[in-house]
């Protein structure tokens, strides 16, 4: 068999010659832009056409629409018009194309919405999100205080698998991040406090910058990344593939199935993480300065002994089940706005990491704010 | 060979000694099957059997364990990137359950091969689409649904729209009427046979349905244990008194079909 590769020497033209357009060559979605190139440069005569389809080799329905598209285009202008030499098959597949009945201009188009309208559009969604998301949470409450008192209801098997995908899975990356974070603040403070003969202040540095502030928020910006999209991911694809109805249809409640383990879980597994982000990052800091400011590791402990208060340590801590019920809820929340397509699976779990990262440094900045008006 | 296909026509689908394996399951083996060109064939056996996977065997979707394909005159295994695109062109696949772009309308899905394969303008493209769309029953103003907002027949509808896009001279068919009201069904019956009649692909299809058989198939062939069990048109099949046969095309469904044809 061959192909119409490589033949485009012997290339589909269709040019007028007095009244006749003599048309020849593959009539063939492949090559049918050339004719359309030709047909749009043509002047057409007054008085009677003849179209030579004697030259075509090749039609496909793409050519035989063309065809039919021109025979209407030059009834409607008024000419006269006959059709030549057109090869039986190539008739039939243009009686197909007409019978459809589809015309030049039934093309159906999207109605586009004005400026306004769309600004309205997107103001009305962006409203509805914000009291969908209130109504997601207010589900959420309802839920948990029916779960309570039915304790046997509890899904400590789904609870057990996310902890286990949210916290454990997650030690290494924390682990590290926070590690290198202690370096570079060790490092960083180290050239300075040096100057003024404080070196040994670097244990301070590194300590309270890590335990109130930065184990916290590095843990939930990756957390948020890496399960929150997860989350999301996971419940918009159920709600594509018709699951979310599915559980829906059996009586499981999907907020007992899907959402809650998820939040509990993740409420568990953060603080957890973020004492563990605590500890790297000391350390981090620790090794820099015994190698660059020779600060020996007993000093460096006893140092962080007087530095690092408990309440230090639970404000740091503490806030991390609040990021967590974050993350969660919103990872939860767009999963459930999902609507029919894979692409709005990507454009939701896009939103749940952008929402939960800036809802988590938005809220960590009003603590900061809150705990310093307390003097804590 | 028997009805309308005919021996001296030249093989578009080739598949010699042809074994599937995933893991330790073994789908089928040694197996041999010729599709001629402008027949329509039909594969047919119990769900598992491997006919979805045979389709895509052949369709160049799947590679088999082992084994020769050979497509309209391309031996697959000896196939470069660039010459596996070109064969891809010319065929057209419905999967099963639609397999639509949810995030296009009906109109782009249909366009999209236009769109990536020719060099049109986006009017006459969209025409075109138009043109398939009511080709296979849709009006125009579906073209701007969703998938998500099609019922099931539509969306086998245009999923078919959208598999003759470039007016493929092979096309593989995976349960096109399954899903279908029995009405839908015999409406899709003929848009398969009126497909044909007008661009004369060869096709490939696998069907549960018996009606669909008797009435579009010019040859079947029936799969299980692994094997080609029989292979001929439906009138030589139904008067087969192999056992596994009998059991396939006699039971009460069956026969109810034979009896309305
Ligand atoms: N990707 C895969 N991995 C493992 N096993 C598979 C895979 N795809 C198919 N199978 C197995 O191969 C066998 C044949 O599957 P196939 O989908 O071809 O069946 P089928 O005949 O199309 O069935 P149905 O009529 O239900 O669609 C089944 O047992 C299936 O479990
Ligand atoms: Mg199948």
């Amino acid at each position: 068999m061959t192909t119409a590769e490589g033949r485009a020497s012997f290339a589909t033209r269709a040019r007028p010659k007095g009244s006749t357009l003599i048309c020849s060559g593959d009539w063939t979605v492949r090559h049918l832009q050339l004719v359309e190139e030709d047909l749009n440069g043509v002047r057409w005569p007054s008085g009677p056409i003849r179209l030579d389809m004697g030259g075509v080799q090749r039609m496909d329905t793409g050519g035989a629409w063309v065809l039919q598209r021109l025979l209407v285009l030059l009834e409607s202008s008024g000419h006269e018009v006959e059709l030549h030499a057109l090869a039986p098959r190539f008739a039939g597949l243009l009686q197909l194309v007409a019978r459809t009945q589809v015309t030049a201009g039934a093309v159906p188009r999207p109605q586009r919405q004005a400026m306004l309208e769309q600004l309205g559009h997107r103001a009305i969604d962006g409203l509805s999100q914000g009291i969908g998301l209130i109504a997601f949470v207010g589900e959420i409450g309802a839920a948990w205080v029916r779960q309570l008192m039915h304790p046997g209801r509890i899904r400590w098997a789904q609870i057990a698998s996310n902890l286990g995908e949210a916290g454990h899975s997650a030690l290494g990356i924390v682990g590290l991040l926070s590690f290198l974070l202690g370096i570079v603040i060790a490092y960083q403070g180290g050239v300075q406090l040096r100057q003024y003969g404080a070196s040994l202040f670097v244990a301070d540095l590194v300590g309270l910058s890590m335990v109130r502030e930065l184990a916290p928020l590095i843990t939930a910006i990756i957390v948020a990344g890496r399960t929150g999209s997860a989350y999301t991911a996971q419940i918009g694809t159920m709600q594509v593939t018709e699951e979310v109805d599915a559980l829906r249809s059996m009586g499981i409640p999907p907020m007992d199935l899907l959402v809650l383990p998820k939040l509990f879980a993740l409420i568990v597994a953060l603080p957890l993480l973020t004492v563990f982000a605590d500890i790297m990052g000391v350390l981090g800091g620790m090794l820099m300065s015994s190698v660059q400011l020779e600060i020996a590791f007993s000093t460096y402990i006893d140092r962080l002994g007087v530095a690092i208060s408990v309440d230090s340590f639970l404000v740091g801590v503490g806030k991390a089940p609040v990021f967590a019920a974050i993350i969660a809820t919103i990872g939860c929340f767009q999963g459930f706005q999902v609507v029919g397509s894979a692409e709005s699976v990507g454009r939701r779990t896009t939103m749940s990491v952008v929402q939960s990262i800036l809802a988590v440094i938005v809220v960590d900045a009003a603590f900061s704010v809150a705990f310093s008006r307390l003097g804590i | 060979m028997y009805g309308a296909s005919n021996d001296s026509a030249p093989t578009v689908v080739e598949v010699s000694d042809l074994t599937m394996r995933f893991g330790r399951k073994l789908v089928h083996e040694h197996l041999d099957l010729s599709v001629r060109q402008g027949e329509i064939l039909a594969i047919v056996g119990g769900s598992g059997s491997g006919k979805t996977t045979l389709l895509r065997e052949m369709a160049l979707l799947q590679p088999p364990t082992s084994g020769r394909v050979s497509i309209l005159g391309n031996e697959i295994s000896g196939l470069k990137e660039q010459q596996t695109l070109r064969v891809r062109r010319r065929i057209g696949v419905l999967f099963q359950n639609g397999a639509l772009f949810g995030g296009f309308n009906v109109l782009q899905n249909v366009g999209a091969p236009l769109r990536e394969h020719t060099r049109l303008s986006d009017t006459l493209i969209d025409e075109i689409a138009c043109v398939k769309l009511s080709l296979v029953g849709l009006t125009a103003a579906d073209g701007l649904l969703y998938p998500n907002q099609l019922s099931g027949g539509m969306r086998k509808r245009a999923a078919l729209a959208r598999a003759i896009a470039l007016d493929p001279e092979l096309l593989f068919l995976d349960e096109p009427t399954s899903g279908l009201d029995p009405l839908s069904a015999d409406a899709f019956d003929e848009l398969i046979l009126d497909l044909k009649a007008s661009l004369d692909p060869t096709v490939v299809l696998v069907s549960h349905d018996i009606d669909t058989l008797w009435r579009v198939a010019d040859r079947v062939v029936l799969l299980g244990e692994g094997r080609l069990l029989a292979e001929g048109s439906m009138q030589a099949l139904a008067r087969s008194t192999d056992p596994a046969v009998v059991r396939f095309f006699q039971g009460p469904r069956g026969r109810a079909a034979q009896a309305s044809v």
